[in-house]
């Protein structure tokens, strides 16, 4: 496997699992509730704008590659 | 007329990196300092308690914090350090300030409103909370040191800049290089911290966020221009992009890279134990978030800077290594030969063909100083005041605080002009900040993690965690065969002793290896590359100080979990305190911080209107009944009024709890008025906080 693809999957598999394993955690103990409108917005904004990153990341390393 | 432009616009090289300077450059330097000196003064008339000036009276808005963070994120050193990186390694330059995200949940869900809802002023107070005393005085200890060594290090770093860029010491009479004391570095960096020491002294927080909003704007247009110039010179996107060597345009640095930068270590370094420690440890970012109106606002702007201003950051930063490699594949015989922590300043002393413009370059890193210095000083004052000197002065008046922490700031800069010398020793700064960051911070992100996510772990075990994990990593330093079972492959460092056989100079190179027969053969490639075949290679032994400055880090965070875990299962001790300090119970936090249950309808509603004043000793709103239906919001509910006019940015403003009135028009006490620097003529903004 070529480096760029490698490097990308390490940082936003594990990063990856640190964000959704807190995010899991806030849920579980209740330190958000999705009935809330401010806290909905926030998990929503965060969870794109990581999504968002890692797409970018992911064309650029793909377009590198072709 | 004609003369004063020609004077304005005349060459005069007055730099070793042998950049010009026109003396169009020299006013507008001027300029910038005074007008920033004068801005944080006037700003510091605003400072009336220890919260305004720590805090800035927590009133701010979401997008000034957010520029704010960034002019405290980027410091001196960055726009040398990011572009050497994008020299040597090119687009992986911006991975350092793309990699937030993963600990975003925790900090805006966890860490942000444990602090804010729990009304602590530093990173101590919490441990001492959640823990107990010793653990307080331990993280105060390792905090101290943290800070004082950053304050040290800018100092330094900007002293070694202005150094390169004014070499004075001729215009005084002086030889080249020698200043006016024989210390140039150090004389400058001093300088430099007096100028910031002027306004911070005077206005602490308020001062440090108003005069951060330019200083950061400044930052991002400066570092932008020289990109854009640059492309431009080269003659656009095409032939830049076709400039720079196949391994420049990945996104990411190399996984296996020899001891050379790798997107594993960058991945653990910086974007875990870096970004941790930087926006959950340094009490400089905690209280620019504290200086936040409401949690909200806080997290808004912490999603502002990581999903936009980073990004931009990361490009005004780092681009400028970009263009000068792009510049050499071009043949531009300017760049040639320039070493890569000089390629930022030759750069843009290339593409700023204006008069004037590099020099509004110049002051753009001297805000980076000014803005992350003002920041760490304060920090210092803060965790002085609040940590130490209350506990043995305590119940004090607010303003004899207050007074202390400015004669504190006042030491901490003294103490970080004195740490110039002492950094100024080692070899590379950079090296030396990665390894004393790599020391000090892995223990401080495990306990401060469990401390926020595990309600079971106990006192004893966050003290075995600092301490044992402390003796560890240093350990470490001298045993670096304990990081290699999680180092990735990476290869330990090896120092290569070589002699001249003509003069018998001595030197040492720095090579890689898996193995000393590995690290042999790399030793004598180097030779060969560097034109010294004929160099004698005397011994070549394991550098243990050199190896896995970027691996340390994991390996830290590695058996600081172990301890902590380990200590909390098999030996806890006592239960320590979690109301309001742990993720499961920040509902409650919520609970006490308001003194009610908050109020979360219609989160988003605010109204605009003038009011009156009424005569009142106390801090006061009394609001009709139709303004508190369109707010939804109930007597007692915290509630933020501000001056109307929102690029005010919440200097005009304050929080004060909701009265229902029997008026028709609001009214707020002559004291709120005075507190949030109200003006009786203009209309207001009343928004639901909670």
């Amino acid at each position: 496997m070529d480096h760029p693809t490698l490097a990308f999957l390490y940082q936003y598999g594990i990063g990856g699992t640190l964000f959704f394993a807190s995010l899991f955690l806030a849920f579980q103990t209740g330190a958000i509730r999705w009935d809330n409108l401010k806290n909905r917005i926030l998990v929503v904004s965060m969870t794109l704008g990581l999504l968002l990153f890692a797409a970018t990341h992911a064309a650029w390393t793909f377009y590198l590659a072709r | 007329m004609s003369e004063l432009f020609a004077l304005t616009h005349s060459p005069q090289i007055l730099s070793a990196v042998g950049v010009t300077f026109s003396v169009a450059d020299w006013i507008v330097i001027l300029f910038y300092f005074t007008g920033i000196v004068f801005l944080g003064i006037w700003f510091g008339k605003f400072t009336h308690t220890t919260s305004d000036f720590f805090f800035g009276g927590q009133r701010f808005p979401w997008w000034l914090i957010a520029i704010s963070c960034i002019a405290t994120l980027v410091g001196s050193y960055s726009f040398i350090q990011y572009s050497e990186v994008g020299f040597n390694f090119g687009m992986a330059s911006l991975v350092p300030y793309t990699n937030e995200w993963f600990v975003m949940p925790l900090f805006l869900l966890g860490w942000l409103p444990i602090v804010y809802f729990g009304r602590l002023q530093s990173v101590p107070e919490y441990f001492e909370k959640r823990f107990d005393r010793r653990t307080r005085l331990m993280v105060l200890v390792m905090l101290l040191i943290y800070l004082e060594g950053y304050i040290g290090i800018n100092l330094l770093t900007i002293g070694r800049i202005m150094d390169g860029l004014f070499d004075y010491g001729p215009l005084v009479g002086f030889a080249s290089g020698h200043g006016l004391f024989g210390y140039p570095v150090v004389e400058t960096a001093a300088l430099m911290a007096v100028l910031s020491g002027l306004y911070l002294h005077s206005g602490g927080q308020t001062s440090v966020l108003m005069t951060d909003l330019f200083q950061g704007g400044l930052l991002l247009v400066a570092g932008l221009s020289v990109v854009i110039l640059g492309i431009y010179q080269l003659g656009g996107w095409t032939p830049f992009w076709e400039g720079l060597p196949a391994t420049h345009q990945q996104p990411f640095a190399p996984v296996d890279n020899g001891g050379r930068l790798h997107a594993i270590g960058l991945f653990w370094s910086d974007g875990i134990t870096g970004t941790f420690a930087f926006f959950f440890i340094n009490q400089g970012i905690l209280m620019r978030f504290l200086s936040a109106k409401s949690v909200q606002d806080g997290r808004r702007a912490m999603l502002l800077t990581v999903f936009v201003l980073m990004p931009l950051v990361a490009v005004a930063v780092g681009g400028a290594g970009w263009i000068g490699r792009s510049m050499l594949s071009a043949g531009i015989a300017e760049v040639n030969g320039v070493a890569a922590d000089d390629i930022f300043v030759k750069v843009a002393d290339i593409v700023c063909g204006t008069a004037g413009l590099f020099g509004l370059v110049v002051a753009a890193m001297i805000a980076a100083l000014m803005s992350t210095l003002d920041t760490l000083i304060t920090a210092v004052s803060a965790i002085f005041v609040v940590d130490i000197w209350k506990l043995f002065r305590p119940d004090r008046p607010d303003a004899y605080y207050l007074k202390t922490a400015r004669f504190v700031a006042v030491g901490a800069t003294v103490l970080g002009i004195a740490l110039v010398p002492l950094f100024d020793s080692f070899e590379s700064i950079f090296r030396a900040l990665s390894h004393f960051n790599s020391l000090i911070t892995p223990p401080l992100v495990i306990v401060l993690t469990l401390g926020i996510i595990w309600p079971r772990f106990t006192a004893r075990a966050a003290f075995a965690t600092l301490s044992l994990g402390f003796v560890l990593l240093f350990l470490s330093l001298w045993i670096p065969q304990l990081i290699q079972p999680v180092a990735h492959g990476v290869p330990l460092a090896y120092s290569a002793t070589i002699v001249s056989p003509d003069s018998g100079t001595r030197d040492t190179v720095i090579v890689y290896g898996h193995s000393l027969e590995e690290a042999t053969i790399a030793a004598q490639t180097k030779l060969n590359d560097e034109d010294k075949a004929n160099w004698n290679l005397n011994e070549v032994s394991v550098n243990s100080h050199r190896s896995f400055s970027f691996m340390r880090s994991l390996y830290g965070l590695i058996v600081c979990s172990l301890i902590g875990i380990g200590v909390t299962v098999f030996a806890p001790g006592k239960r320590a305190q979690t109301e309001g300090l742990v993720l499961s119970s920040i509902a409650d936090a919520a609970f006490r911080y308001k003194g009610g249950k908050p109020n979360d309808k219609a989160p988003y509603a605010s109204v605009t209107g003038s009011f009156e004043t009424f005569v009142c000793e106390e801090n006061r709103i009394n609001i009709p009944a139709f303004v508190m239906s369109e707010l939804h919001a109930e007597p007692g509910d915290l509630m933020y009024v501000s001056d109307a006019r929102w690029w005010l940015g919440g200097f005009r403003s304050l929080r004060i709890e909701a009265v229902q009135g029997e008026c028709d028009k609001i009214q707020i006490s002559s004291t709120a008025v005075e507190a949030g620097n109200l003006l009786a003529n203009r209309p207001i903004r009343i928004e639901k906080i909670m």
